[in-house]
């Protein structure tokens, strides 16, 4: 008898489509390290009082730990699969980058790593299946932005230069101020200073010339082969921001 | 570290009243609008941190010292199968230590499987194994937490286990000698999850009644598909159903010890958290005019 096993065998039945649907449909008949009596009392569980209570913590999740802090990626997920937000958190908890989340993923970790699969999938030999991510292949650039401009950095540098392959900030827009979902798009980079501090994080876009200057101010590179009016500029900026 | 049980600790506290849950992070109701405003419309406050004790010493000190207080703690897991990490425990006893409260409420679920944090309180398994390691968790925490904790039965939208809530929340209470809290929202989540949602005080003689040191209320939302209805806490974000308001009607005047009823109000604009205290005074005043009497002796 294990109390452990119970728990487990209710958190997979909770998060793990592909295991409750195997359960439901008699595949296997136990949890590891249940008991019969424990076996037994785990299967009243699951049927459609499970599966409805599944799906109101599937919309829980969307509506309290992505919509607030990523909702262009979360909003641009749903679109991109053509699934609602329970169907899309379900996708999401069943697959093992859930498993990386921290707390209630508050950082989009588990998110972040779940977007990178779906851009990484490959359809089997022979199969014609288009890739999820298709139609947004800017997805994951755009979780990335988001992530940062949430504060959600891989490291302490701060001022910092971070380029995106795709223009993030107009997708951001177009999502969440005009609620239109880009199509059509082409890759064109948007370099971006940020800067963290207790108030949050400040943006300010640069141009190619202006990040590639601005990286060597940072780090503390020799500017004189630059053009002394881009070097004035991004040292004004760079004030501005440290004020 | 007192010698006394948790219960013969909590049984010395004075009657607190009719108070309010609070969470010290929500904009609404903001706890400081709610002393400044309207501290003529609780007698206490229920502070709940979300687990967090990082980041809770300015708004601990926020509260001011004339304004009783329990504490609501989250992440003890105290229904899991062995004692949760340290880090909620140290936490815990911060919090404590910060806000000095005559006892802690902690709920009967779990918040991490296997150390993954999960999006609700998993409630307790109801079985004789978890039974006993509730009462080995809680007995253990009780030698490393200075005050007392109060366990909660925790809101149940299916049910797994072949005991009745009412026996569990006994054999936890007498095994580690401990008061309870008894929220009557969730209680109604669980006869509704047994079949029992028009008859939510069903087999309420079988609880030990003197066990019940706090009474909790709170708003909720009923989910309605073929077949059944599920409970989900909206706390300040809705109205305290009718079954949670019959069930204090039921109980108000057969809990000897009772010592505390709080409204849990997170959401709640502060003048809907000062109504809905009023509406649960009111029906204490119309059954147990002496309880509120008792406070003001205390």
């Amino acid at each position: 008898m294990s109390l452990e096993a119970q728990y487990r065998a209710l958190y997979q039945l909770m998060y793990k489509r592909g295991t409750r649907d195997a359960f439901e449909q008699g595949k296997f008949e136990r949890f590891e390290g249940t008991s019969d009596d424990e076996a037994a009392e785990i299967s009243k569980v699951a049927g459609l009082r499970q599966n409805i209570v599944v799906q109101l913590h599937a919309n829980d999740i969307g509506n309290n730990w992505y919509a607030p802090r990523f909702p262009a990626t979360w909003m641009a997920l749903q679109v991109a699969l053509g699934v609602d937000q329970a169907e899309l958190t379900m996708r999401l908890t069943n697959a093992d980058a859930f498993e990386l989340r921290v707390n209630d993923d508050y950082d989009g970790r588990a998110l972040a790593a779940y977007v990178q699969q779906l851009a990484e999938f490959k359809p089997p030999r022979g199969h014609k299946t288009e890739p999820p991510l298709a139609g947004a292949p800017w997805l994951p650039e755009l979780l990335r932005y988001e992530r940062m401009i949430a504060g959600h950095w891989p490291d302490d540098a701060s001022p910092r230069v971070e380029r995106f392959d795709w223009d993030v900030g107009g997708v951001h827009d177009a999502l969440l101020e005009k609620e239109l979902f880009p199509v059509d798009e082409r890759p064109v980079p948007l370099h971006l200073l940020l800067h963290r501090d207790a108030a949050g994080v400040t943006e300010v876009a640069l141009n190619a010339e202006q990040a590639s200057t601005m990286k060597k101010l940072l780090r503390g590179e020799d500017t004189k082969g630059e053009p002394p009016k881009i070097v004035a500029k991004c040292r004004r900026v760079l004030n501005q921001l440290k004020d | 570290m007192s010698e006394d049980s948790p219960l013969k600790q909590v049984l010395q506290v004075p009657l607190l009243g009719v108070g309010l849950g609070i969470d010290i992070f929500d904009v609404q109701p903001d706890f400081r609008t709610l002393i400044r405003d309207h501290r003529d419309g609780f007698d206490f406050l229920e502070v709940y941190s979300r687990g967090d004790w990082e980041h809770t010493d300015d708004p601990f000190a926020q509260i001011p010292a004339d304004v009783p207080r329990t504490y609501h703690h989250e992440g003890l897991d105290p229904v899991g199968p062995s004692l949760c990490p340290d880090g909620p425990i140290e936490g815990c006893i911060k919090n404590q230590k910060l806000l000095s409260p005559p006892w802690t409420v902690e709920e009967l679920a779990v918040r991490h499987i296997d150390g993954r944090y999960t999006d609700f309180f998993f409630p307790a398994i109801l079985n004789a194994e978890c039974v006993k390691a509730t009462v080995a968790n809680l007995c253990e925490l009780a030698k490393r937490i200075p005050g007392p904790l109060l366990p909660e039965n925790a809101p149940y939208e299916f049910v797994v286990g072949d005991m009745h809530l009412f026996d569990f929340m006994n054999e936890v209470a007498h095994g580690a000698d401990c008061g309870l809290v008894l929220d009557l929202g969730h209680v109604w989540s669980y006869q509704l999850c047994v079949g029992k949602g028009d008859q939510p005080d069903d087999q309420l003689d079988k609880l030990d009644l003197s066990r019940i040191i706090e009474v909790h209320l709170a708003g909720a939302r009923i989910e309605d598909y073929e077949g059944g209805r599920i409970y989900r806490d909206l706390h300040g974000a809705g109205p305290i159903p009718e079954e949670s308001l019959f069930l204090l009607r039921q109980l108000i005047g057969k809990l000897p010890n009772l010592k505390a009823i709080t409204i849990e109000v997170e959401d709640a604009s502060e003048a809907v958290a000062v109504a809905q205290a009023r509406q649960v005074r009111e029906i204490v005043q119309q059954i147990r005019p002496t309880w509120l009497e008792g406070m003001h002796v205390a």
